[in-house]
């Protein structure tokens, strides 16, 4: 028989399963995928794993410490702040602003980038140059005051956030979608496709696409990071998610003035934002090492 | 009845083709000058070294020259429709469904993140429209795909269906290409450097295949080789290119036996001849002239072995019977 097959990979599997095996067996971005798996179920659900009611003030509370602490109570593990409200309860409410303005920022600005450095890249011409220098000129404000001023005009507010994070966020995956897409074009599948009669669009969002995701996925993940830590800052400075409601970055603002007496109340939110975003960008950087063929060994 | 058809309607016939792709250091005229016909159900072998225009010339007929490359001047016809200056909605539509191309090499030239299955679907669902209009196309396009798989002697394709290309050998990736060059049944398929890279007994497979698919679709062939022994036995007429001319048309059979230009005959005798070990192969000495300002002598003075005086004149092309035609001054007298 004339069948030979190549034993670089096993019977039926794609590059992709390939790379997700590699991936797992990464064990310290494995772990660290998991911790952001944990924290995206935190998340999801807040009400049935949150022992108190995030928003319920007691002033007989105020500045609760730990339970390890003097005065401290095993129902409220991680104490109370300013007015009273369980520290861990707000934390884990919490979750749930920094994840899903994580999400819908990276869900945006994907998409966006995507279409606009497929354009771009495949296109060349005047669109490239449109585009490209857009990018340019997003890229010459620096992303927090650009998001600061953002805010000012707009206002504070769970969607303006989204907004505001999202007018810059697209650039970076346009530009990693450009850059790929600029190397598939001249592939010969893509002359191939042409040959067999497909369209410009046929061939951006079939052809070339399916090629570039491995890279797209892994700064998708990068920037989520990144959009989490953009959030808590805005929220830290006062000009993001509004009180009462519970984010990271307001609880370590609401803390600053108590750190010398009550350090928890900054304390534990500040970890909560160090531990996701470093597995993120932990696990990211595996997902990288996984699926971006160049930095295969 | 398909031969009274034959010599009055080419379904391909392209008449004094230019195309020229300006470089820094001048103007490269890459086809100069072309001019072939391809009958209903025949087929053509297009002959050449690297650089001799043939694979430019065909992706001349496809419309897929590059900028800033483009084609200066001449005109294509197919199926009795100038093709050249078509919109560009309407070349696509012509390509894939009536004119079909397959890559030089089958390995870059299949999607490696897509499965071959899909690829060949769709091609399907890209140019048949109705498959859009009823509920369960994909499934039958699905079938259809597997049909052709079948019919380029995939074994199992049902399963290899859903495999990636890196899963095939070189010679099951030329099939699939084959397959989804095929799978609209186009008129024409032009199938550029179809056994590069393939050992010796798959080469004879592969052009087999396309043989019998050219007879049971009924469709006009054109191959593009640099290999004269692979074209001379599977196609019915032959065209020799040098340096962006053609320069020798004819019968394969005919050009075989009494090559007309002494190019040709060089090549002929640089096949190295089992039967005959002790014989030493002859190469054609020399290059091609650069392309950039060619000669306006003939083309191959340089390496020719007879030159003579009426040489150093434009060479134009002598036409005789049985429809073979040269470029040479001395008409296969003296080689």
């Amino acid at each position: 028989m004339l069948i030979t097959r190549s034993d670089v990979l096993d019977e039926g599997q794609s590059i992709f399963v390939k790379n997700l095996h590699d991936f797992v067996r990464d064990r310290l971005a494995f772990a660290s995928s998991l911790i952001v798996l944990f924290f995206f179920l935190l998340a999801l659900f807040a009400p049935l794993i949150a022992p108190h009611d995030p928003y319920d003030t007691d002033l007989m509370r105020r500045l609760q410490p730990p339970f390890w602490l003097d005065g401290g109570e095993i129902s409220y593990f991680l104490g109370c702040d300013a007015l009273g409200r369980d520290i861990l309860s707000r934390l884990i409410f919490g979750s749930r602003i920094s994840i899903s303005i994580g999400l819908a920022v990276v869900f945006i600005s994907v998409s966006i980038g995507t279409i606009a450095g497929l354009i771009a890249g495949y296109k060349k011409g005047v669109a490239d140059i449109l585009i490209s220098r857009l990018c340019d000129i997003l890229l010459g404000f620096p992303y927090l005051i650009f998001a600061i001023g953002l805010m000012a005009m707009m206002g504070a507010g769970f969607k303006n956030i989204i907004l505001a994070l999202a007018y810059k966020e697209w650039v970076e995956p346009c530009r990693v979608v450009r850059g790929e897409t600029l190397a598939a074009r001249e592939m010969e599948y893509v002359e191939a496709a042409k040959s067999l009669g497909a369209s410009s669009k046929w061939i951006m969002f079939k052809e070339i696409l399916p090629n570039i995701l491995s890279p797209l996925i892994v700064v998708s993940t990068f920037r989520m990071a990144y959009v989490i830590i953009t959030e808590a800052s805005l929220s830290f400075l006062g000009i993001g998610v509004q009180p009462p409601t519970a984010s990271w970055g307001a609880m370590v603002s609401d803390g600053r003035e108590f750190i010398y007496d009550a350090w928890w109340i900054s304390t534990f939110p500040g970890f909560a934002i160090l531990i996701l975003v470093l597995s993120i960008n932990v696990g990211s950087q595996g997902l990288r090492d996984a699926f971006d063929p160049r930095f295969h060994r | 009845m398909e031969k009274f058809q034959h010599n009055q309607n080419p379904i391909l016939s392209i008449k004094n083709l230019r195309t020229q792709f300006p470089t820094r250091q001048g103007l490269v005229c890459a086809v100069d000058g072309v001019n072939l016909e391809v009958n209903r159900g025949e087929s053509l072998g297009v002959v050449g070294e690297s650089g001799s225009g043939k694979s430019v010339t065909f992706l001349s007929v496809m419309g897929l020259i590059r900028q800033p490359g483009k084609i200066v001047s001449g005109s294509i016809i197919f199926d009795g429709q100038e093709i050249i200056g078509l919109p560009d909605a309407d070349y696509r539509q012509l390509r894939g469904k009536s004119i079909a191309m397959t890559m030089q090499d089958a390995l870059t030239a299949l999607n490696p993140a897509l499965t071959v299955g899909s690829q060949i679907v769709e091609t399907i669902l890209n140019h048949d429209k109705s498959f859009f209009q009823s509920p369960g196309s994909y499934r039958r396009a699905k079938e259809q795909a597997i049909e052709i798989m079948r019919l380029v002697s995939i074994p199992d394709a049902h399963i290899r269906f859903q495999e990636y290309p890196h899963q095939f050998s070189g010679g099951m990736r030329q099939r699939i290409m084959i397959a989804t060059a095929l799978a609209c049944r186009p008129k024409l398929l032009i199938a550029d450097e179809p056994t590069t890279a393939l050992d010796v007994t798959i080469q004879e497979q592969i052009l087999d295949l396309i043989d019998g698919m050219k007879k049971s679709l009924g469709m006009s062939v054109v191959i593009i080789s640099h290999d004269i022994g692979v074209v001379a036995q599977n196609c019915e007429k032959i065209a020799i290119m040098y340096a962006g001319q053609v320069i020798e048309i004819g019968p394969s059979k005919s050009v075989i036996h009494k090559p007309k230009h002494p190019y040709t005959s060089g090549l002929l005798r640089s096949i190295p001849n089992l039967s005959k070990l002790d014989q030493r192969i002859t190469p054609i000495k020399g290059n091609m002239p650069n392309p950039i300002n060619p000669p306006g002598h003939c083309r191959f003075l340089e390496r020719c072995s007879l030159p003579i005086e009426s040489c150093k004149s434009p060479i134009k092309m002598y036409h005789f019977g049985n429809s073979r035609s040269v470029r040479c001054v001395h008409n296969g007298i003296g080689l």
